[in-house]
């Protein structure tokens, strides 16, 4: 599935506002990497398990609970996911 | 109760159909004599011993906005967009006291796609593939909780589950909330998405669909002598109820009194009809002295009559067993010959259908209807629509797997 040869941060969250925005429709404030999920961009915890569902498949990861948990700002995703791409990449 | 400010009437309708997306578009349709029936060409379908059914006319991903159609099961989807059109037909866009608002939103299975398609995922990708919203879209009362949602009802949001009956007394159950004094408007309903191979092959197992496949518009054919069973079909209906004093007092257009309902069961058997129509006829009885009406008084049945061979004697003979010799000459239409078979959303889309009848006074036709079997003792209107006192009363009858009758008594309005 996973169409994603880049491993730098800025094309991580280009792929990740276009999940947001795919489940949850066009925000009213930028999706940056300060924007909090829950004050800033209106994302139920819901929301936020489907746009996780749809992460690990887009970016072929495993997002756990525990790292979830800790993520409130779209920057603090993003890094994760980045790493787990790259970590990925080395074992593959 | 008649012209009693107490009464409680219909104030706005909606559907979506086999025949059209709204409820004007699927009557017009209805009176022109058309079907909604198609073959099913999607290769799921091919192996299937029926692959026919009343696909709904407009898709209803089409009439949502994208975000919001993702989250909703196709039953919700079309629950919701037929509970917007009756609230924007009854002119209740302003409404400011949701804590007055009550829903009672019927589906015969519910989710079952979702359900289904869960379940697929689940095999071939695994658990962590779930959609987190899996359980709110497959749940029974997922639709009448997605209306709810979207109207900001705050009186109750309720969810009769009675097979082919539930459309009928979600009806019922709203005319009780307003009677009882629990919500001041109802807005009520059934919705069905069940197009799939399992429901299908299911209840070709009982043997209760037709398998006309070469002949999908002339396959359901209620009381005709050639019938061979029903032909499922989907989408939803919607009506708004609230009590006469109220609708005048805002200035609302009234179509019809919602005059009585009679709710039943067999106990019998838990699929087959009783023979004789005991429990249906005490149905209709029950409506009709609710109406505070007699037999003389109907103008009009819209039958349950779902096109199988057992099923429309057994509904003949307790409408013969329930209002005597004037069963010989009340204008009957089945109008499942044209929609196919909503299962849950059946007696609320009928029950719009009947209200209209009353509002243009006119009874729509039964399509296929050739020859009409010997045991069926009903002048059933065929071809073309009839006349009707627009004033009299009008029965929708809904019968379910599990025994269960419900019978609706419409009076047009006089006020």
């Amino acid at each position: 599935m996973s169409d994603i040869n880049l491993t730098d941060s800025t094309t991580v969250l280009a792929t990740l506002t276009e999940v947001i925005e795919e489940i949850a429709g066009p925000r009213s404030v930028a999706i940056t990497r300060e924007a909090a999920f829950d004050a800033d961009l209106g994302l139920d915890s819901l929301t936020m398990v489907e746009i996780i569902v749809v992460a690990e498949e887009r970016f072929d990861i495993k997002i756990p609970d525990s790292a979830f948990a800790e993520m409130t700002t779209v920057g603090e995703a993003v890094d994760f996911i980045t790493d787990s791409v790259k970590a990925a990449k080395a074992s593959a | 109760m008649t012209n009693s400010n107490d009464a409680v009437v219909v104030t706005g309708i909606g559907a979506t159909t086999p025949l059209g997306g709204t409820a004007q578009s699927s009557w017009q349709r209805l009176l022109a004599g058309e079907s909604g029936i198609s073959q099913l060409t999607a290769d799921w379908a091919q192996d299937l011993p029926v692959r026919i059914a009343g696909v709904a006319a407009v898709d209803p991903t089409t009439e949502l906005d994208r975000v919001q159609a993702r989250r909703w099961d196709r039953s919700q989807q079309f629950a919701v967009i037929s509970a917007r059109e009756a609230w924007a037909d009854a002119g209740l866009v302003d409404f400011d006291q949701p804590e007055r608002l009550a829903v009672a939103f019927a589906s015969g299975i519910g989710g079952v796609t979702t359900l289904l398609s869960s379940y697929d995922t689940l095999n071939t990708r695994g658990a962590s593939r779930i959609s987190p919203l899996a359980v709110t879209m497959l749940m029974p009362n997922g639709p009448a909780a997605a209306v709810g949602l979207d109207l900001g009802a705050q009186a109750g949001v309720h969810t009769p589950v009675s097979a082919c009956a539930s459309g009928a007394e979600a009806v019922s159950l709203g005319l009780d909330l307003i009677a009882l004094g629990r919500a001041d408007v109802v807005v009520c309903g059934g919705t069905e998405a069940s197009v799939h191979a399992l429901p299908i092959a299911g209840f070709a197992a009982m043997r209760a669909l037709s398998t006309r496949n070469d002949e999908p518009q002339a396959a359901s054919r209620p009381y005709d002598k050639g019938r061979d069973g029903f032909v499922l079909g989907e989408g939803a209906g919607a009506l708004v109820l609230e009590r006469r004093s109220h609708a005048i007092a805002r200035g609302a257009t009234i179509y019809a009194e919602v005059a009585g309902a009679g709710v039943t069961s067999d106990a019998f058997h838990v699929a087959a009809p009783d023979p004789e129509g005991l429990g249906a006829s005490r149905a209709i009885s029950i409506a009709l002295a609710n109406a505070g009406a007699s037999a003389s008084d109907v103008v009009h049945i819209n039958a349950h009559a779902t096109s199988t061979p057992v099923g429309d004697v057994a509904e003949s003979a307790a409408l013969h067993r329930a209002l005597g010799s004037s069963a010989d000459s009340i204008a009957v239409s089945a109008t499942k010959a044209s929609t196919g078979h909503l299962l849950g959303a059946a007696g609320a889309v009928e029950a719009v259908f009947s209200v209209l009848a009353l509002k243009d006074g006119i009874a729509p036709p039964t399509r296929n209807l050739d020859s009409q079997d010997d045991e069926v003792h009903l002048d059933v209107v065929r071809v073309e629509g009839r006349q009707i006192n627009g004033e009299g009363i009008a029965l929708s009858t809904s019968f379910g797997f599990g025994g269960h009758n419900v019978a609706l008594a419409f009076r047009g309005d006089r006020g």
